[in-house]
């Protein structure tokens, strides 16, 4: 197995009595998109802060491409691209004066060339010329992850990357992460937004109350889950007795009828559509649509999370 | 062997550049560019301008009314008033600078890149003190205008005095960045610095007033008591704070001593350095984070 592009071990803050990260082991793999996923105040930030040697861990170490953090912070975040927690930039500056400094400070060459073109992949190249503070906060989002991505980065942390962005701009910036990531980059992301994550992540880390509960991919943490898959079946017509006809097939577990609309939950593991419709037209019916509802990261999270509370009160 | 040597070398160095030093010279710029493009330090300059004219004016008049004057340099007192305005503006704008920025957050976002607490303070150093320095030169325009305008001579000393002045002026901002990393906030970050420098002048012009005052033949004499209070607590700011130094380079350097103005210029410079690396423990110590 390659070496970990990042890699905690043990790693602990504490301010004043109270545990915000405790013993966080998380390992980031080469070319993986990594899900960092926690409600608020699980200590997703506060991380990241560590990684970037902004806060200074109470206990443990953070391992960068191998090597301690604190071995060469300066040329390790050379290689890194952050959009933070934050966006941070000054009212009176340009979009283009913003990305200049920021590429003079990284040492970006063709500066001329980089910032239209990474401007226009999101969207922003018509607005170069207007300052932050006619931005509005999804501009300033994405104006961050230009910055992020000026000096090609090998390894992106960034934190709540979509937030505040509309529904283009949530595409735009998946599409992009996505780009990237197929080009070698590989991507941290924390969030609290389950839904996104479950559409870009390879690997998942469940953060609660500054402990990591989880990490693993997302097919394996559905599995975690009790619930099995539910088909919600709409018929031309109520048919009678359907449930009793479609509760013979071994794989049902559930089935019920309300009206013109079936609701049948199936064991888990297979594609069972195929024969919940042959059952359906052996008693007469006729299907006029059919939707599959497979359990959502959002659910095995909610589990997972009360799992632990449930634990911890114990 | 030689050469590889030197290859090493010059790798090493371009790394430390690339790592280090290509970032600070962008901060520098941008604080530059951004500070050198307000109105203040012309104003600050204008300031001092006006009260050179104000003090030569003063001074031309009582010629014309008592047909003499003798005075060691005519621009002395304007020099001392325009070096120690421009000192407190530029160490006031320096921890001003820092306290908003890490107020802002903008520290923060520095951080995310390869910017250390030190690289940080040094371009927040460098950059002020380079705009010391350029605010001398309009100084020094403004100065060579009136000499030619009152027939006043600029004597050379005087402009030893303002380039020398500028390690005290690093000396200041140096101990203005400490402050900013200790304070953290805009407000209180300002009163501190200002008041370190008024209250240091304050000191030692008390001390010579007082100095000059008939003590009263009293048993316990109070004003020779307030005498040695000033004396004691000005001869510690004179080493302590930087204003002390700005007192010293320039009296120094007008009596033509100048063995003694380098060296006090060199102990600014020595005091800037050190109080510039503790600031950039202080800031590294009490965190960049907002």
């Amino acid at each position: 197995m390659a070496e970990p592009v990042l890699r905690t071990e043990q790693l602990t803050k504490r301010y004043d009595g109270l545990v915000a990260v405790s013993d966080l082991e998380v390992d980031v793999q080469p070319g993986e998109i990594y899900g960092f996923l926690g409600p608020n105040g699980a200590g997703k930030t506060t991380t990241l802060l560590m990684v970037l040697g902004i806060l200074k861990p109470t206990a443990g170490r953070i391992y960068l491409w191998g090597r301690p953090l604190e071995d060469e912070p300066l040329a390790v975040k050379r290689r890194i691209g952050v959009v933070g927690e934050h966006d941070y930039i000054h009212d009176h500056v340009t979009a283009d004066e913003y990305l200049r400094f920021f590429a003079n400070l990284y040492g970006v060459p063709n500066p001329a060339g980089r910032i239209p073109m990474l401007l226009e992949r999101l969207g922003l190249l018509e607005f170069q010329t207007l300052r932050a503070r006619d931005f509005s906060r999804g501009m300033k989002q994405k104006l961050s992850l230009a910055r992020a991505l000026l000096h090609e980065p090998e390894l992106l942390l960034l934190d709540e990357p979509v937030s505040g962005l509309d529904p283009h701009g949530i595409v735009t910036v998946r599409h992009l992460l996505l780009e990237l990531n197929r080009s070698g980059v590989t991507i941290f992301i924390s969030s609290h937004l389950l839904s996104e994550v479950e559409q870009t992540a390879h690997r998942v880390g469940i953060m609660h109350r500054g402990r990591l509960i989880r990490q693993d991919t997302i097919p394996a943490l559905r599995g975690l889950l009790p619930s099995d898959p539910t088909l919600d079946v709409e018929l031309q017509a109520p048919v009678p007795h359907l449930e009793v006809q479609v509760l013979k097939l071994p794989v049902v577990r559930q089935a019920h009828v309300n009206g013109r609309r079936l609701v049948v939950t199936v064991a888990a593991g297979a594609d069972h559509r195929g024969a919940i419709s042959q059952a359906v037209a052996a008693a007469g019916g006729v299907i006029v649509g059919m939707q599959m509802h497979e359990p959502s990261l959002e659910e095995a999270f909610l589990t997972l999370t009360d799992a632990a509370v449930e634990r911890w009160v114990s | 062997m030689g050469l590889v040597a030197d290859a090493r070398a010059a790798t090493r160095i371009l790394a430390v550049w690339r790592t280090s030093g290509r970032p600070t010279a962008a901060m520098i710029r941008l604080e530059l560019s951004s500070t050198l493009t307000t109105l203040a330090p012309y104003a600050v300059v204008a300031v001092a301008a006006a009260l050179a004219a104000f003090v030569l004016q003063n001074d031309l008049h009582r010629v014309q009314e008592d047909g003499l004057l003798v005075i060691g340099d005519p621009f002395a007192v304007s020099l001392y008033g325009g070096v120690l305005l421009l000192s407190v503006y530029v160490a006031a704008s320096a921890a001003m600078a820092v306290a908003r920025e890490r107020e802002h957050g903008t520290v923060e976002l520095l951080a995310y890149g390869p910017v250390s607490a030190f690289s940080y303070q040094l371009a927040k150093f460098t950059s002020h003190v380079l705009q010391y320095a350029f605010l001398l030169v309009l100084l020094l325009g403004a100065y060579l205008l009136l000499a030619a305008r009152t027939g006043l001579h600029l004597r050379p000393t005087a402009l030893l005095a303002m380039a020398l002045s500028i390690g005290p002026a690093a000396a200041a901002t140096a101990l203005s960045l400490l402050v900013a990393a200790l304070v953290r906030r805009v407000r209180p970050t300002i009163l501190s610095v200002l008041g370190l420098a008024f209250g240091a002048v304050g000191l030692q012009v008390a001390g010579d007033v007082l100095a000059r005052l008939p003590a009263p033949e009293f048993h316990v004499n109070p004003v020779q008591v307030l005498r040695w209070a000033a004396f004691t607590g000005s001869s510690i700011t004179q080493w302590l704070l930087p204003f002390g130094y700005v007192d010293r380079v320039l009296s120094v350097t007008l009596r033509g001593d100048l063995t003694g103005a380098f060296g006090a210029a060199v102990a600014a410079c020595a005091y800037a350095v050190v109080v510039l690396i503790l600031a950039a423990a202080a800031l590294d110590r009490t965190g960049l984070r907002r």
